[in-house]
């Protein structure tokens, strides 16, 4: 006979507590040693490198930032990348805006079909994509230009814009809207006061959401834009790719990944409901 | 079949008190139902009775072993949810079937006892069906043979008709009722809707913020409330205090804000002696018009006078007091039109408790 | 009823419109390119030359190795998600910090990912010192750029694990509680609930989850590139050599055509599926 006493209970409260304890240990270890690493070998000074066997860098300095800004274009690059997001994004907004409202409060046929569609970018595999749309773009002239980035980075961030837009709309109880009307609310009214208040949550994610893809955004970057333009996904790229140095790419490797870390935190806290659960999870 | 005691039964989640102390014992074949609004601890109770829950204090007996200490899918205590919760992939044949596997029940003798239960509940022509195939009587139907195939001690159920319109509702709580008594399960139904309740039970516990009010046959639960609880909660009621002023054979003499009234002794749980506060109550449909000689008379003027269609609801202010009865059938009578009612002394019950000052 | 029509297809035409008209002409050109049409330098004629190059021995080594990774990455990243996904289903002491460490990967750029895990992996990186040092090992292992792909399927799985896991979570989360009390009412134990209740249950989760993964890796180029072996390549890599250094896009499209219609093939699975999950859930 199986016992299921309290004690019983609390005993397996208190193993499923050093369990779940043990795996945030593991979990810390899995997530943030590569992280340490990657800050540790950023740090390295370059009087004294770090080679086998050291367990540690015998000493650190900031040479190798100070060498990463002064000897490299990542100021440069990073100025494109922190252009074209925000143009990308905007751009974005403004096309989504009137899809996502129909994907979420009209009824038609085919509804299923373009909700399917808007996430091709996301799920199609990225260089293919690249390659061929960079043809496209040496058509309309897009190629090697800075518009064709911001098109082409808007592409690519729209899914997760429309989608969460799409969540936002269609969250809205219509009882809200008509009792709005029914207290006679026009059209203006309904705008200001139902739906930009209950969309802003999911514009606010939506927005995060597309700046990071683009922030982030490599294939078609590499494919369209160089070597006219560099982004800081391409630099790592070159340090990692054709010649491979650790430090440099330690250095560029942070600049990345800090800025996107950050705010993703802070979209988290800001919002209740998981925006990623819903924009990915629910694909 | 089994008989079931609960005995002193506490149980908190977290701060929160929801079960304080329930005593309770279940009869071999009794059909026993909890009542009370929601919150109040009753699917808690039945949780433990099932062991999805632990008690922190309290024993539980099927017939006379302990089952505090055995776990849920060892009890045969069978359970009917509100949801139904039948396995959304799985056939009829197979939701009814997956206890007798659990069971390792010989698979020739599982065929014959799983078509026994879907002819039971009439539903033997649909082994094959997926649940979302099903309408919601069915599915609730297809719960009820998955729950009483496995020859259960206890069958339980929370709230089963709760997802059932109410035409349905009529029609299945009779149908378990039936099949209960049929197959002679001691039951355990927990339900919030009172009308249920008094149709459905052999008894029915009235239990309120985690403890017991009353223990009683649906007849005598409704004409002889013990606690003020309990007559508002069933039915519509007048509740008010009064004093006692003197003490007759059969009845009380009682000082009420609307006048003196004899209320009658039989059942009130405890003795009251002249001069005691008490809670009395008295249903709307016990008022009659007086007629000469009688005592206990209401004297007021009518307030409101609804039409209910078998019966007039009227609304009487008597020495500032608003009382409410009921009379069968179309009353005629006019708003600001003085009456005179009465209400006898049989009907009128002595609650238990004290008046606080 | 016209206007009303003309209405959602002009409110629909900017954001799907836009994204239609760039896929469209993209996919469209590939295949064009792939027949030897449209070639935007030299001439142009139909022609299933192109497509000989599939029986080339470069490209079915090219093919197997990214299916082998795209695979070998889903299932593996599953072996994590899956138990994790079960572990983390019910609220508990740490769980929510759990919960969220446990994301963390999922918000680091995939070519930091790669630097990051290579790190480790590599020649003299921490893994193999750490082996050395315990003496489990005398000679550090290649990881990194090995012939097999170890260290491509160890950044994928660590980059994909988050990922999968909020795929099945949510898949999990669709599970009401009460058919895991009435399967154990009905007497099964904890196992017999996973087994019978809650995997059967999840599977087109699980299935959406491993699709995504193998999608992903199978077209990626970024992470083979930097963690994968010199030869063979992954498809993505060797499409960009061939248009980008040998400048024939031709055959470039044909190997873009194989992807695409081997990653569609399993978008089709996942939307059928996900209709099940839909009709599963009502």
């Amino acid at each position: 006979m199986n016992l299921y006493t309290e004690q019983v209970l609390k005993r397996r409260r208190r193993i499923i507590a050093i369990v779940t304890a043990f795996f945030i240990v593991m979990q810390l270890l899995w997530v943030f040693v590569p992280v340490i690493f990657a800050v540790l070998w950023s740090l390295v000074d370059p009087d004294h490198p770090w080679s086998y066997p050291d367990a540690f860098p015998k000493s650190l300095s900031l040479e190798q930032w100070k060498y990463v800004f002064e000897y490299t274009n990542i100021l440069r690059a990073l100025a494109t990348s922190y252009t074209i997001a925000p143009l990308a994004t905007l751009l974005a907004f403004i096309l989504s805006l009137p899809t996502a409202y129909a994907l979420g409060r009209k009824k038609f046929i085919g509804k299923q079909i373009v909700s399917n569609l808007i996430l091709l970018p996301i799920i199609l595999p990225g260089m293919v994509v690249a390659l061929f749309l960079s043809r496209v773009f040496s058509i309309l002239g897009l190629s090697q230009k800075f518009m064709g980035l911001v098109v082409g980075h808007c592409l690519m961030g729209m899914p997760f814009m429309l989608k969460i837009l799409t969540t936002s709309f269609a969250s809205i109880p219509q009882d809200i809207i008509d009792a709005a009307e029914n207290l006679g609310a026009d059209t203006w009214a309904k705008i200001r006061h139902v739906f930009i208040p209950m969309v802003l949550p999911g514009l606010f994610a939506g927005t995060i959401f597309t700046f990071i893809t683009s922030l982030e955004e490599f294939n078609l970057t590499f494919v369209i834009g160089t070597p006219s333009f560099e982004t800081v996904p391409t630099i790592l790229y070159s340090f990692l790719g054709y010649h491979f140095i650790r430090t440099n790419a330690a250095v560029v490797s942070l600049i990345l990944m800090v800025p996107n870390i950050i705010m993703l935190l802070i979209a988290e806290r800001m919002m209740k409901t998981d925006y990623l659960s819903a924009s990915l999870g629910k694909m | 079949m089994a008989r079931l005691r609960l005995v002193n039964i506490h149980k908190s989640f977290g701060e929160v008190k929801v079960i304080d102390g329930i005593s309770l014992s279940v009869e071999e074949g009794e059909f026993i139902t909890l009542l009370g609004p929601s919150g109040c601890g009753k699917t808690t109770t039945l949780k433990i009775i099932a062991g999805f829950a632990q008690p922190e204090e309290g024993e539980i007996y099927f017939d006379d072993d302990l089952v505090n200490s055995v776990a849920p899918n060892k009890r045969s205590a069978s359970m009917c949810f509100q949801s139904y919760a039948l396995f959304p992939h799985m056939s009829v044949y197979n939701n009814v079937a997956f206890g007798l596997k659990m069971k390792k029940v010989p698979a020739e003798e599982q065929k014959d006892r799983i078509f026994d239960a879907l002819k039971i509940v009439g539903l033997e022509k649909y082994p094959d069906r997926k649940p979302a195939q099903l309408s919601g009587g069915q599915q609730q139907r297809v719960a009820l043979a998955r729950a009483i195939v496995t020859r259960p001690r206890i069958l339980l159920f929370d709230e089963p008709l709760s997802n059932l319109d109410a035409k349905l509702r009529d029609k299945v709580r009779i149908e378990i009722r039936e099949l209960q008594q049929n197959l002679g399960i001691t039951s355990i139904y927990v339900t919030h809707d009172q009308a249920e309740a008094l149709v459905i039970s052999d008894r029915i516990v009235v239990i309120n913020r985690g403890r017991v009010e009353q223990i009683d046959e649906p007849y005598r639960l409704y004409r002889k409330p013990e606690t003020s609880f309990v007559a508002d909660f069933i039915g519509a009621a007048n509740i008010g205090k009064g004093k006692v002023l003197g003490i007759e054979d059969s009845f009380y003499e009682v000082e009420t804000e609307y006048g003196i009234f004899n209320m009658e002794k039989e059942g009130g749980k405890t003795s009251r002696s002249v001069g005691d506060e008490v809670f009395f109550s008295w249903r709307p449909e016990d008022v009659e018009f007086y007629r000469e000689g009688l005592s206990n008379r209401l004297e007021g003027v009518i307030e409101q006078s609804i039409f209910m269609g078998n019966m007039t609801d009227i609304f009487v202010r008597v020495k500032g007091v608003r009382v409410r009865g009921q009379m069968v059938g179309r009353i005629y009578l006019k708003e600001t039109e003085a009456v005179t009612l009465r209400v006898d002394e049989s009907n009128f019950r002595i609650l238990a408790g004290e008046v606080k000052r | 009823m016209k206007s009303e029509k003309l209405n959602i297809f002009l409110f629909l035409l900017p954001g799907a419109g836009f994204i239609l008209f760039f896929l469209a002409s993209a996919f469209i050109l590939t295949i064009l390119q792939s027949l030897g049409l449209f070639t935007l330098i030299g001439e142009s004629k139909f022609t299933f030359e192109h497509w000989k190059m599939i029986f080339e021995q470069e490209f079915r080594d090219s093919f197997l190795f990214s299916l082998k990774v795209g695979i070998g990455s889903a299932f593996g990243t599953l072996l994590f998600s899956y138990p994790i996904a079960l572990y983390l289903r019910k609220k508990g002491f740490g769980k929510k910090t759990l919960g969220s460490l446990i994301k963390i990967p999922l918000f680091i750029p995939a070519l930091v990912v790669a630097f990051l895990i290579v790190n480790l992996i590599s020649y003299h990186g921490l893994i193999n010192s750490l082996l050395m040092a315990l003496g489990i090992i005398d000679e550090p292992l290649r990881m990194l750029n090995d012939q097999f792909g170890w260290g491509v399927l160890f950044v994928q799985v660590w980059k994909n694990i988050p990922f999968q896991l909020l795929i099945i979570s949510s898949s999990l989360a669709t599970i009401r509680d009460d058919l895991e009390d009435a399967a154990l009412n009905l007497g099964a134990n904890k196992l017999q609930v996973i087994g019978r209740i809650i995997i059967p249950l999840s599977i087109p989760g699980i299935l959406v989850a491993v699709i995504l993964v193998f999608i992903m890796t199978f077209g990626d180029f970024a992470i083979t590139k930097v963690a994968g072996p010199v030869y063979p390549t992954s498809m993505s890599v060797r499409m960009l050599t061939e248009a980008m250094t040998f400048q024939e896009w031709n055959r470039a499209a044909v190997m873009g055509v194989v992807i695409m219609a081997t990653a569609l093939i399993f978008v089709s699975f996942y939307t059928k599926i996900a209709k099940l999950l839909q009709e599963n859930s009502k």
